[in-house]
């Protein structure tokens, strides 16, 4: 009995704690945000207490003002909306007040956006109207023919498997019965495999939804913003302050490194002035990318509203791909190298061992709809105490200024500890001088 | 004034031989030397296949997960974008910069009290030569102190194959009128103060003012704690050395090396400033405790 009164009182104990860990949703009047960060749109939301909106100057971000339920999320300590449970748009159009007392008002569009394949990876476009409209059409019949592509494929696909499990069924029975199937065999030769449809290449992100928005494009600038409802009343709590930044520096070269060893975790060298250091005890693999470098509060705050980073420091982003680069290395001593882009694939280790081998790519050998694991610049590193000096050349050949970058093998020699030693020559020469001071006196 | 330039001199000179004859800055740069050696294996340690990872080592992962939660992962990112021996620089010579400074301060307000400064005043010497014989003899220590690290730092780069580079050789000159701005101050604290006690309580609040103010200032944002600082930064910020420094450093980060330079300029005309105030405060109190 009393075995029971305590799993029922462990059982209340449960029910309370569950029911204490639901988050308690409240009604707030958000600044639903599509900002560009300059290479992506990154969606993310304004809390009514959220009193400043980040966006980058001079480019197109899609903005749009909702009544919605938020709550504390605290496995990623972050808010988040329900909006399953209210999603409510507010039409009306928005005020900015800029510098110098300058007043714009926006209005409500229909919009969308969506990027296409460029040199250097995307080119973002927002477009609005009839034209969201036609876009959004052509995205779903370029989705719905390829879905209809992949199924008449399949469809094929099975008719051929079935075609030459068939033949090959009577190929046996007339070889076991020791007749001749060479007709049947050229037949089954001669059979075609279909081929698998090719994913489109139109977009790279397909537009969504046409939705109403704000689209808001400002010049650098500290803005006051706030919703007027059609009937030219303001929207309580609508009021927020609009930053528009701008980046510090552009086009400065950034480099992706993918180690040998741990192909899933790359490394970035950003900054310029940046040494990559490494163990050499695998090969590296590079790519080089544009970046521009931002303040680092903005960046973050556009990326999502809720982070938080330092405004005194500026960081460099990842932009795009360097479009038909070449990357040059010189070791100390030896002749400059120039180094190619080669695709790889990455082949898991056979046996109970974990791990993996990166191979130079072969076409011919992989399946038809497979692709390069890495496609990127590798670099042998040689022996400790190895020194390389790398930069990127453009497509014309030309190097690219801010690509300088050094990869150092770091060393440590045995007699490493040796090292420590200088560390008393300070007290040694202590010594001495108390010594010829002792000895001066004495004479 | 070429008397009392010449008296300077002399003074420098003497107190540079008095503390050559101490243990304390042997102490020190022994110290600073050791902190060199260890945080720079610890970070060769650290280094695995595919770069940096301060994980690989306690020091290091704790370091870089303090500084890192205070003034954000871009923060650590830059210090060590370029090797170690930025940051390696700060921690080794800070034994040397305190024992200079605290030892200056305190012994400023110590010769006050016994009469002695009263007693060099009677001769060729004023109170103002003294004080700058006092600061050329930490400007001298220091860039002493400066120099044997940076061969140290050589040393330890070349066996270990790290790169001393040019943000540790911009950082230098920038440390060096950093610690002369900040003897400045300890002497016009010994010079306000009535005794050595007070001279040193002032001076190390003055010092924690300062820090703290550009600690919350670099401080990742949105936090209270950064709204503080700035406020009191935007009043006080224009007498602080740090700020001066830190805009050194966000200058030549931000590769504007006229900024970089103007900085430089700034920290030298504080630090005269602060002289001058020095000189105006003894001329009105004398040297007297």
């Amino acid at each position: 009995m009393r075995l029971y009164a305590a799993a029922l009182m462990l059982l209340l104990v449960l029910c309370a704690r569950a029911a204490a860990d639901v988050p308690v949703r409240v009604e707030q009047l958000i600044y639903s945000l599509t900002a560009f960060n300059g290479s992506d749109y990154s969606s993310t939301f304004a809390l009514q207490t959220a009193g400043t909106i980040y966006l980058l100057a001079g480019t197109d971000n899609l903005l749009s003002v909702r009544k919605t339920l938020v709550y504390w999320w605290p496995l990623t300590s972050e808010w988040k909306t329900d909006p399953e449970s209210l999603d409510v748009p507010f039409a009306g159009s928005l005020e900015l007040r800029g510098p110098g007392g300058s007043v714009r008002t926006i209005t409500l569009q229909r919009a969308t956006h969506f990027s296409t394949p460029s040199a250097a990876g995307q080119q973002w476009k927002v477009v609005t109207g009839a034209d969201a409209d036609r876009e959004v059409a052509r995205a779903r019949k370029v989705s719905e023919d390829y879905f209809a592509a992949v199924t008449e494929y399949q469809k094929k696909a099975r008719s051929y498997d079935a075609q030459v499990e068939t033949l090959g069924a009577q190929i046996s029975e007339l070889k076991s019965k020791g007749r001749d199937a060479s007709g049947i065999a050229v037949r089954l030769s001669t059979l075609a495999r279909p081929a698998a449809p090719s994913a489109p290449d139109i977009y790279v992100t397909a537009p969504d939804q046409v939705q109403d928005s704000f689209i808001v494009n400002l010049p650098p600038g500290e803005y006051s913003v706030r919703l007027l409802v059609p009937e030219g009343a303001t929207m309580e709590g609508s009021d927020r302050k609009i930053i528009a930044y701008v980046r510090r520096r552009t086009g400065g070269i950034g480099y992706e490194v993918i180690p040998g060893d741990k192909w899933t975790r790359p490394e970035e060298s950003k900054t310029p002035a940046s040494v990559l250091y490494v163990n050499g005890t695998t090969d590296l693999y590079l790519r080089p990318f544009f970046e521009d470098e931002v303040n680092d509060l903005f960046y973050e705050k556009t990326v999502s509203n809720q982070s938080t980073g330092n405004p005194s420091l500026h960081r460099w982003v990842r932009m795009d791909q360097v479009p038909g680069a070449t990357i040059e290395a010189a070791r100390p001593g030896k002749d400059t190298v120039l180094l190619g882009e080669h695709p790889f694939a990455v082949r898991q280790s056979a046996g109970p061992g974990l791990g993996y081998t990166i191979v130079p790519w072969d076409q011919r050998a992989s399946a038809t709809d497979q692709s390069p694991s890495i496609v990127a610049f590798p670099i042998s590193l040689g022996k400790a105490g190895g020194r390389i000096r790398l930069r990127t050349l453009d497509g014309s050949g030309h190097p690219i200024a801010g690509s300088e970058r050094q990869i150092r093998v770091v060393a440590r020699p045995p007699l490493l500890p040796l090292c420590a030693l200088p560390a008393l020559a300070p007290l040694l020469s202590f010594g001495i001088v108390l010594a010829a001071r002792a000895r001066r006196n004495r004479l | 004034m070429r008397d009392r330039m010449h008296a300077a001199r002399v003074v420098a000179r003497t107190q540079v031989v008095e503390s050559m004859l101490s243990p304390g800055l042997y102490v020190a740069l022994s110290a600073g030397f050791i902190i060199g050696w260890l945080l720079c294996t610890e970070f060769a340690r650290a280094v695995d296949s595919g770069g940096f990872d301060p994980r690989l080592s306690g020091f290091w992962a704790f370091a870089t997960r303090a500084v890192s939660g205070a003034f954000g992962p871009v923060f650590v990112e830059k210090l060590l974008t370029e090797g170690p021996f930025l940051a390696i620089l700060a921690a080794s010579f800070a034994p040397v910069f305190l024992v200079l400074a605290i030892g200056s301060v305190y012994r400023f307000g110590l010769e006050k009290n016994a009469g002695a400064i009263e007693l060099i005043v009677y001769g060729p010497a004023d109170g103002t030569a003294y004080f700058i014989g006092s600061f050329i003899k930490d400007a001298v220590l220091s860039a002493g102190a400066l120099g044997l690290l940076t061969l140290y730092f050589l040393l330890l780069a070349a066996v270990q194959n790290l790169a001393v580079g040019p943000m540790f050789v911009a950082a230098l000159p920038a440390g060096l009128l950093l610690a002369l701005a900040i003897f400045a101050f300890g002497i016009l604290c010994s010079a306000a103060a009535g005794n050595g006690a007070a001279a040193l309580a002032l001076f190390l609040g003055i010092g924690a003012l300062f820090t703290a103010m550009t600690a919350g200032s670099l401080s990742v944002g949105d936090s209270p704690v950064r709204a503080a600082a700035e406020t009191v930064s935007a009043v006080l910020q224009w007498v602080s050395p740090l700020f001066y420094a830190s805009l050194c450093a966000r200058a030549y980060g931000g590769g504007n090396a006229l900024e970089y330079a103007a900085g430089l300029a700034m920290l030298a005309a504080l630090t005269a400033a602060v002289l001058m105030g020095c000189h105006l405060i003894i001329r009105r109190k004398g040297v007297r405790a």
